[in-house]
């Protein structure tokens, strides 16, 4: 097995709140090894950008540890060395918001090389053209700003200044939910390119599990700050083995032909409940147990989690999963 | 019959050259559904709200025709208008927490401008439509502000607002867009059980495929403000005429076929000035496409606006 680059182990992440406080991470152990591509799903509020967050040091944990190739991401005496931060670069949501706007493009995608004290100007300059051509871009916009250049072009743009240092690992967080259909099928193709070609490790987070499934190996499912489900992508949508994973497969509404409408979703109810499994108000096979006490993720086969007890009996009824494939 | 019909609609925004809407044309059959699909720019926004007047009065609207149950709408007062929106017309937009005032209870928002009996009612209605559209509690709910409820919730309570006006025309811009996979199909399969339910008519706006193929009958593909393709949602998702709509489908990514491969979509451009507005993009693009816009017209079971349809099976893939 490959090295492992980030590692979350048993992080806990609370925000105080006025009355309480909120846990918007529990108990979460993930690892994102070399030249893999982790998918990480889940609804909103289900802790899946505090992970980025985390991942990228701009949150500290309450607890646990996030290393970075066994180095601690954050804290200020013992954070990653200059070397080490070089590798871990980030793709964000909106791609307007994570450029500025008073700079050039060429001036935002050599920044990091600047900080960093990466070659003479000239070469800053040559590699900006490289980097703009690898992520299909043409060269001459480098002396255009953000407000000249369309969301998908931005994106591309934020795809190479995070891969200006050569990162072993990106952090990607929603990075082409803000964009149209054409344009979000042509980002994806530049992420399987790069991926491909660079070999690059990637946390990959999206609430659309379509778009997770098409370029992760590996699928990490996440419902009210915990993982719930972690497989590998195929056998994870083939056969889930946790009833929010199999709900969630069932929402997802795909362009055929001829199907009903999307059957009433298992309930109404909403929130978590304050002990035992988060799920129990919307679990159609929830047991007088999971009220009482929340099931850990355990291995339900070889290299797979599921946090269900009733893990077995979701399997024992997978004709109902059938019908919907 | 005909409950709602649109013909020859332009919009144009003060300031730009090319109109938002380009003479847009469809009929929908009462208790019909029918959905307007297309990416940002294709004018599928704009064609709502020029329909039900909403735009600013800068912006430039003109139509043959925009009728409601019979009567114009192009020509209605701004009452009669406004009697209309809180009727026969229901609208759910995209973003429920633009759509609802902070600072105001939900009842304050629902019941706007009623006092004493007529208020108490109205509330009483109102509370029973929000338990038929699944909200939990709703009596204490309507004193609540927006921000304690959830998206899902705050576009069911809307459409319970809506539900109480007894509409005929429920009009859905993309009305789950903003909402988690699992809620989304728990509203769209409210506004099927409503629509069952009432004879509610359905237009929906939506970029989203996945929806339409679930919730309309009919479907009409845009590009550029103007209409590529018209037909049947079940025909139009079989057997795609317009390259724009083959390009669309193969664009999205699936729960099942192959994974890590990538996903077919050819150059990207703005749309063309002259022709085709597609000219630029497609992959099928002849001298004609670009010099003559094409008219819609007839294939098979679908009306396409392309000269190259119908494209043989071969070219399909």
């Amino acid at each position: 097995m490959s090295e492992a680059l980030l590692e979350l182990r048993g992080v806990w992440k609370e925000f105080p709140g006025r009355a309480r406080s909120i846990v918007a991470c529990r108990d979460v152990w993930l690892t994102v090894r070399a030249g893999e591509v982790v998918g990480l799903v889940g609804e909103s509020g289900s802790g899946k950008s505090t992970i980025a967050n985390l991942a990228l040091g701009l949150l500290l944990p309450s607890s646990g540890e996030v290393l970075f190739r066994g180095q601690p991401v954050a804290g200020s005496s013992n954070g990653l060395g200059k070397e080490l931060r070089a590798q871990l670069q980030a793709v964000f949501q909106e791609p307007l918001l994570a450029l500025d706007g008073r700079r050039t493009i060429g001036w935002s995608i050599a920044e990091p090389l600047v900080i960093h004290r990466r070659g003479s100007r000239r070469e800053r300059r040559e590699r900006v053209r490289d980097l703009l051509e690898s992520v299909g871009l043409d060269p001459s916009l480098a002396s255009r700003r953000p407000s000249e250049l369309s969301g998908g072009q931005l994106q591309r743009v934020n795809i190479a200044r995070a891969l200006a240092l050569r990162p072993s690992l990106l952090v990607c967080d929603e990075p082409v939910s803000a964009l149209d259909v054409s344009v979000q099928a042509q980002i994806l193709n530049l992420f399987l390119e790069i991926q491909r070609e660079l070999g690059i490790g990637m946390l990959f987070i999206s609430h659309d599990l379509a778009v997770v499934r098409h370029l992760s190996d590996r699928l990490v499912v996440m419902y009210a700050g915990r993982i719930v489900e972690e497989g590998p992508t195929e056998a994870v949508c083939a056969e889930p083995h946790h009833p929010y994973t199999q709900a969630l497969l069932k929402a997802c509404l795909e362009p055929e032909p001829g199907l009903l409408p999307p059957a009433s979703a298992p309930s109404l109810r909403e929130g978590v409940p304050s002990r035992g499994c988060p799920f129990v108000p919307r679990c159609p096979i929830a047991e007088p147990e999971c009220v009482l006490h929340e099931a850990g993720p355990t291995e339900t086969t070889l290299g797979r989690r599921s946090a269900c007890r009733r893990a077995g009996a979701l399997l024992e009824g997978s004709e109902e999963i059938a019908t919907w494939r | 019959m005909t409950l709602l019909e649109v013909r020859n609609l332009v919009v144009r925004y003060p300031g730009s050259t090319a109109p938002a809407v380009a003479g847009i044309s469809f009929q929908l059959p009462e208790r019909g559904s029918l959905a307007l699909v297309g990416e940002s720019g294709s004018g599928k926004s704009s064609t709502v709200l020029a329909m039900t007047r909403l735009l600013e009065p800068a912006v430039e609207v003109t139509a043959e025709a925009v009728s409601f149950a019979g009567e114009d709408l192009l020509s209605a007062s701004a009452r009669r208008l406004r009697e209309l929106r809180r009727g026969k017309l229901a609208m759910v937009f995209q973003d429920p927490a633009a759509t609802w005032n902070p600072t105001r209870t939900l009842a304050a928002q629902l019941l706007d401008g009623l006092r004493g009996d007529e208020r108490r009612r109205r509330r009483a209605q109102l509370v029973e439509h929000m338990r038929r559209v699944g909200i939990v509690d709703p009596d204490h709910r309507l004193d609540d502000y927006p921000h304690r409820l959830s998206g899902g919730m705050l576009q069911r309570a809307l459409l319970a607002g809506g539900l109480a006006h007894k509409p005929s025309l429920l009009i859905a811009d993309e009305p789950t867009s903003a909402l988690d996979t699992t809620v989304q199909a728990e509203l769209l399969a409210l506004i099927d059980q409503l629509r069952a339910e009432e004879g509610l008519t359905l237009l929906l706006i939506s970029h989203d495929l996945g929806v339409v193929s679930r919730m309309a009958a009919q479907t009409v593909v845009l590009y550029a403000g103007r209409v590529v393709e018209r037909g049947s949602t079940a025909t139009l998702l079989r057997r795609p005429q317009h390259p724009y709509t083959r390009d669309l489908l193969a664009a999205i990514p699936r729960l099942s076929g192959s994974r890590k491969v990538p996903l077919r979509i050819g150059r990207l451009a703005e749309p063309s000035r002259f022709g085709c507005p597609y000219a630029g993009r497609c992959a099928f693009a002849i001298d004609v496409c670009r010099t003559e816009a094409p008219a819609l017209r007839w294939v098979g079971d679908a009306e396409v606006a392309c000269h190259r349809a119908p494209l043989a099976e071969s070219e399909a893939a």
